[in-house]
């Protein structure tokens, strides 16, 4: 067997055997629905809801938001982190809050943010740039401080200017770690949003698994976390596959590790 | 080897030329843990336009050192270091450097790589990109300008060093042991690649180095450097004829020159026992 296959047949076993363990558990221990529902009657909801279309809307509002304050926080978390990795002023001035404000879970921060940007889509993108910014923030000030030394003295002797050694060796030595951050914070931004959702919503993922709640209608819960643990692989994956496309001449040591 | 063709290009001991690189009582001190520490004490120095130049001294020497504040990364202490006349206080635009790793950018290819210097010197790269190809010619590696530095082998990445530090014309060119980091075989083959390399360009070159073969058969003249304090105590004029084949190193006069400069090390070993 090749290589592609197992990767996709062997999970594809272990799927196939866990869900008739789930369907057999139920059976002989008499499980009431609303604490496991059926696998056929999740697949009944994800069918309704994708193919019917009744999921399509919370499908789209939850990706909009995530994706608007993925972009958002990310962006924000890259040029934030070069300043203060260049800027010794920047960071005397600003590092202490920015600390500080990493120490906060920012969870606690969501009844917050929605009184002061309303139930819409505005205060759910904002709670998800809030996630995203810090893992990656860190994480770029950390890759652009491990620029090699030596690349970084032979600019200086070659007299390039301050923007040339960190447009030119900086940002790129960084990369690595540019990545690890934008992996974690695909995950981050996932759990701000479905929790923006809970504290007050009209629409989302979050919302339906709330509304699921009102009626004990797992099974429906069970086909919005399947949809979540969808965006948040796909999105994963696209990251992924980004990396290693771009930073060619790192592919030895892919792991690297984010700090948070 | 062709005696007319050596002796049109023998233009050594060049000695009523212009003054490149003047260093004046120079000394750096380092403050440490332990105290302060004299890298480099009381050196004095002239290396003339078009001179190939070696300074040769155990590790540790302070020899890197003196090439770093020539270079204008570190600064002097006390004494007059100055090119054509100007004191050193930054690096410039007018010297080249080649380092004792190659220090590429992983992540550009070899012809953007050679290019470093004319982009920090903000000029325009599309008017350097043909002496870049004649570079890569005279490099051997012409069809490596669009390869990625981890595709070339550690001689092949250091030439790429040269071509670099010769892109932008300095007038002085400074190597810090260029050749280290490379095994024997290569290392003896990039001497006598840098040496027509030399031959073609004539550059001014300070070439600090720990083999003293390597500086005999590169040079017209060896500096001796002995450490703790770091000073020149001996100057050893190499007047063997140009070009220099590699059968040169077999031969007595080359042996006699390298004993010499041997022989001034063990002294300075036993002086300090």
């Amino acid at each position: 067997m090749s290589e592609r296959t197992t990767v996709i047949v062997y999970p594809l076993i272990s799927l196939v055997v866990l869900i008739a363990a789930w369907q057999l558990s139920i059976d002989l221990f008499a499980v009431p629905d609303y604490i496991l529902p059926r696998p056929l009657s999740v697949l009944g909801y994800l069918k309704s809801g994708y193919i019917d279309g009744d999921f399509w809307p919370h499908f789209a509002f939850t990706i909009r938001s995530t994706l608007t304050g993925y972009v958002i926080g990310c962006t924000a978390a890259i040029i934030v982190g070069a300043l203060l990795a260049e800027s010794r002023t920047f960071e005397k001035f600003v590092y202490p809050y920015i600390i500080a404000l990493q120490s906060m879970p920012k969870v606690a921060l969501a009844p917050l943010i929605l009184v002061w940007f309303g139930y819409g889509l505005a205060s759910k993108i904002v709670m998800v740039a809030l996630m995203c910014f810090f893992p990656l923030f860190v994480n770029t000030v950390v890759g652009i401080r491990q620029a090699d030394p030596a690349l970084l003295n032979m600019m200086k002797a070659f007299s390039a200017p301050k923007w040339l050694i960190f447009f030119k060796v900086k940002l790129f030595s960084a990369a690595s770690h540019i990545f690890a951050g934008l992996q974690i914070s695909i995950v981050l931004s996932l759990i701000g949003a479905v929790v923006a959702e809970f504290v007050a919503s009209t629409k989302g993922i979050g919302w339906l698994i709330q509304a699921s709640l009102a009626n004990f209608n797992t099974a429906q819960m069970f086909a919005a976390l399947f949809s979540l643990v969808f965006i948040g692989l796909v999105g994963t994956r696209i990251v992924q596959f980004a990396h290693n496309r771009l930073v060619f001449w790192d592919r030895a040591k892919p792991g690297v590790t984010a700090i948070e | 080897m062709n005696k007319g063709y050596a002796k049109l290009l023998d233009v050594s001991s060049p000695h009523n030329a212009e003054e490149v690189l003047t260093a004046e009582a120079l000394s750096v001190t380092y403050r440490s843990s332990r105290g302060l520490h004299k890298a480099v004490d009381d050196l004095s120095l002239t290396i003339r336009d078009g001179e190939f130049v070696s300074i040769v001294g155990p590790s540790g020497c302070g020899k890197s050192t003196f090439l770093n504040v020539v270079a204008g990364l570190l600064h002097a202490s006390g004494g007059r270091v100055a090119i054509r006349g100007h004191a050193i206080d930054g690096p410039r635009a007018d010297v080249g450097i080649v380092f004792q790793r190659p220090t590429l950018l992983p992540w550009s290819t070899v012809l953007e790589n050679i290019l470093i210097p004319i982009q920090a010197l903000r000029l325009n790269k599309a008017s350097y990109m043909e002496r870049a190809l004649q570079l890569l010619d005279l490099v051997g590696l012409r069809a490596f300008a669009k390869h990625y530095p981890d595709e070339l082998s550690g001689g092949m990445q250091q030439r790429v060093g040269i071509a670099r530090a010769l892109i932008h014309d300095p007038g002085l060119l400074l190597m810090d042991e260029p050749f280290a980091a490379l095994d024997a075989m290569t290392r003896e083959r990039m001497s006598v690649e840098l040496q027509d390399i030399w031959n073609t360009s004539r550059k001014t070159v300070l070439f600090i180095t720990h083999s003293i073969p390597e500086a005999v058969f590169l040079s017209d003249r060896v500096l001796v450097m002995s450490s703790s304090p770091g000073r020149i105590i001996h100057e050893v004029i190499i007047d063997l004829p140009r070009p220099r084949s590699i059968d040169v190193m077999s031969t007595a006069a080359f042996g006699g020159l390298c004993g010499e400069i041997r022989k001034m090390f063990t002294e300075q070993l036993g002086q300090r026992k």
